[in-house]
């Protein structure tokens, strides 16, 4: 019949069927997190303070519909850092390696900016985002492109998308320390990945992700850290959902592989239990395992005597393994969203499922954060 | 026109007033806090439809077209509002021009607040000359983009929007997994979510009746929207004849033969259209409703019912 054909195509009557809808309400969001790293074990500090990294994040994000196919985020964060890194390994007098963390204790701010504005169509959308990071010894630019199209009835989802950053690093007390000046960073990324809605609960969607950096990799601030030139990354993630109506609760489950040309391989799984209770609550406890391989230049130990060499004491590029766990609880009061999270996470060479060098600077974490958000 | 579950437990209601009408949405479960959530998200639906398409707000896509008219210029419109424009556009040519959403200017000759106290009936000339801006023909269309080119045109999607947005309204309710429901907008219903065998008794109001509450009959509804049109929403009395509110935009007269027409169909939209259309047709409505194969009811000028849906007298269930 003409009239039924004719009222399926207006817009309100198709709703479910209208996969890519930009926001219809405008949100605001802050949230605070509060990341605090343990204490170096004294057993391993030569010399210099064992507090470590404090970081206070504040977090701010508005959504807000514009015209009628237009989303725009404003995402901006600023972060205050405290407390002490690691500044060099040696091997101490008895033979065990030890560190030595920087001398006084470290300020830093940082702040982030990125802006996104997507547009919507009826099989897909497409948007173009720009972001800007500072620190007092760091400057980067970036600037992206994605897009999305939906297939087969909105079942599957293709999307891909590029990226470009540019990092100028100026390090503070560079003549005192004899570090580097004005050096720079290019990166370069691409991602593709596909989604497929499997049945009414559940969906999968499995993505692969290319970067390279070009330039100044290294860390200024660690005595005697040379690293390659130039990095290739390949990340292969993986994520499963799936709804159980009569528990009321959703199910996700991550992996992610990933291989770069520094030698570092890493697997990460994650999994969370979205349990809600009521209209109101939701408690989520998930846990995650990662585990990497040690990069090929990683050192236990610095090695001063050949300065030319690509060497690292840089915990972050040992071997090691971690676990940690976290709660999430959030609740909603009419237009206000709550959110509290927990996390613990605790890492240890022997938790590694690689072989190959590990550190002593291995770092425990907790990281507690609220959050508060408002729709209108 | 009412609407009721036929379990008298009505679990939770949400009353409030949009489009001029009084708006009901009626829950058969009893309502969670997030249910609540959806319900005042709903209402908001219907808000937003009033807004954009009101020919009363200054600010409305309507009224934007309307000011424009005659000025030369075309109107920038958004993808929702064109195709409520293609819907009209075959309401248009289903009706053979009886339903014209350009017909709106005609209400200014028929002012029936003015023509009751004076008794008089507009002159043949002035409903002539009216004519001339009345006609979705004249109405120019390009691809997100609509112009009016005489002076004194206007549009109005009164007689969509409000059940538009009772689909919508259905729509969204289904999608949040709210139900089973109904919403009514001032007389235009349609059930959503599953309904389990369940049935709404819809009371269908007497034309002629001397009480406004009194019922000539009830339908059972199960899923679909509902919707009526008729002169005994609104009529006038002038020198002892009704004459009906609605207009043939064709003749520029007042429409005879049927008093009411109820329809049921998948889409609130659809119902109410096929039931303005039958009305606008007079008595040749009774066929062209028949032909189009949808559920109907009509009540004819003498009282007299007829058609394809099952009725129950008040007290029959």
């Amino acid at each position: 019949m003409a009239l039924t054909a004719s009222a399926l195509a207006l817009p309100g009557i198709s709703v479910p069927a209208k996969a890519d809808t930009p926001p219809t309400e405008s949100s605001i969001g802050y949230r605070i997190s509060s990341y605090k790293e343990d204490k170096l074990p004294e057993k391993f500090l030569l010399t210099g303070s064992p507090e470590r990294y404090d970081i206070t994040i504040h977090q701010f994000q508005l959504v807000t519909p514009v015209g009628e196919n237009y989303g725009l985020t404003l995402n901006s964060s600023y972060e205050s850092m405290s407390g002490a890194s690691p500044w060099y390994a040696i091997r101490s007098f008895d033979g065990e390696k030890s560190i030595v963390m920087s001398g006084a204790t470290i300020h830093e701010q940082r702040r982030d900016y990125n802006l996104t504005m997507r547009r919507y169509h009826d099989n897909g959308n497409y948007a173009i985002s720009l972001g800007t990071s500072k620190e007092n010894d760091y400057d980067s630019w970036s600037g992206g492109f994605d897009m999305s199209r939906n297939f087969n009835d909105n079942q599957a989802t293709l999307s891909g998308g590029i990226s470009m950053s540019n990092d100028d690093i100026n390090p503070t007390d560079a003549a005192l320390f004899n570090r580097v000046m004005d050096e720079s960073k290019r990166t370069a990324s691409g991602f593709f990945s596909v989604s497929q809605i499997i049945n009414q609960n559940s969906f999968f969607q499995s993505s692969l992700n290319v970067t390279r950096h070009n330039g100044f990799l290294t860390d200024p601030y660690k005595l005697g850290d040379r690293r390659p030139e130039s990095k290739t990354q390949i990340a292969w993630s993986n994520a499963y959902r799936r709804f159980f109506t009569s528990l009321d609760a959703a199910m996700h489950l991550d992996l992610r592989l990933y291989d770069d040309s520094f030698g570092i391989n890493s697997v990460t799984l994650d999994a969370s239990w979205y349990q809600n209770y009521g209209d109101n609550w939701q408690i989520t406890p998930s846990i995650r395992y990662y585990s990497q391989s040690a990069a090929d230049f990683f050192t236990p130990a610095n090695d001063f005597s050949s300065p030319a060499l690509l060497n690292s004491s840089d915990y972050r590029l040992a071997a090691y393994g971690a676990v940690s766990g976290g709660l999430q609880l959030l609740t909603r009061l009419d237009n206000l969203t709550l959110t509290f999270v927990l996390e613990r996470y605790v890492t240890d060479d022997g938790y590694s499922i690689y072989g190959g060098y590990s550190s002593p600077a291995l770092v425990n974490f907790t990281r507690m954060s609220l959050g508060v958000s408002y729709t209108f | 026109m009412s609407a009721t579950p036929s379990d008298p437990v009505k679990k939770f209601h949400y009353r409030f007033r949009a489009m001029g009408s009084p708006c009901e949405i009626i829950l058969e479960q009893e309502c969670k806090d997030t249910s609540r959530a959806v319900v005042s998200l709903l209402e908001k639906e219907v808000r937003r439809l009033e807004n954009q398409y009101s020919r009363f707000l200054p600010n409305s896509i309507t009224t934007r077209i309307n000011e424009s008219a005659g000025h030369g210029i075309s109107i920038a419109i958004d993808r929702e509002t064109e195709k409520l424009l293609d819907y009209a556009d075959t309401c248009y040519e289903q009706s053979d021009g009886l339903f014209d959403i350009t017909s709106g200017s005609l209400r200014k000759i028929w002012n029936y607040h003015d023509l009751e106290q004076k008794q008089v009936l507009p002159d043949d000339s002035v409903i002539r000359k009216e004519l001339e801006k009345v006609g979705w023909k004249k109405v120019e269309r390009q691809p997100g983009r609509i112009c009016l080119p005489l002076i004194g045109m206007e549009i109005d999607f009164g007689g969509i929007v409000k059940e538009y947005a009772v689909d919508c309204v259905a729509a969204i309710a289904e999608a949040r997994g709210i139900g089973p429901g109904i919403v009514e907008l001032g007389g235009d219903i349609r059930m959503f979510g599953n309904t389990t065998g369940e049935s709404w008794r819809v009371g269908i109001r007497d034309p002629h009746g001397a009480v406004l509450s009194s019922t000539i009959a009830f339908i059972k509804v199960q899923q679909g929207g509902i919707a009526t049109s008729g002169d005994y929403e609104r009529y006038s009395l002038i020198k002892g004849k009704k004459y009906s509110h609605i207009l043939n935009p064709l003749t520029g007269w007042p429409v005879e033969g049927l008093s009411s027409v109820t329809v049921l169909a998948d889409q609130c939209i659809v119902a109410g259209s096929a039931a303005s259309i039958a009305v606008l047709k007079g008595e040749k409505g009774i066929d062209w409703i028949k032909a189009l194969g949808l559920p109907f009811l009509c009540i004819d000028q003498r009282g007299r019912t007829s058609g394809t849906i099952e009725q129950f007298k008040q007290g029959g269930f």
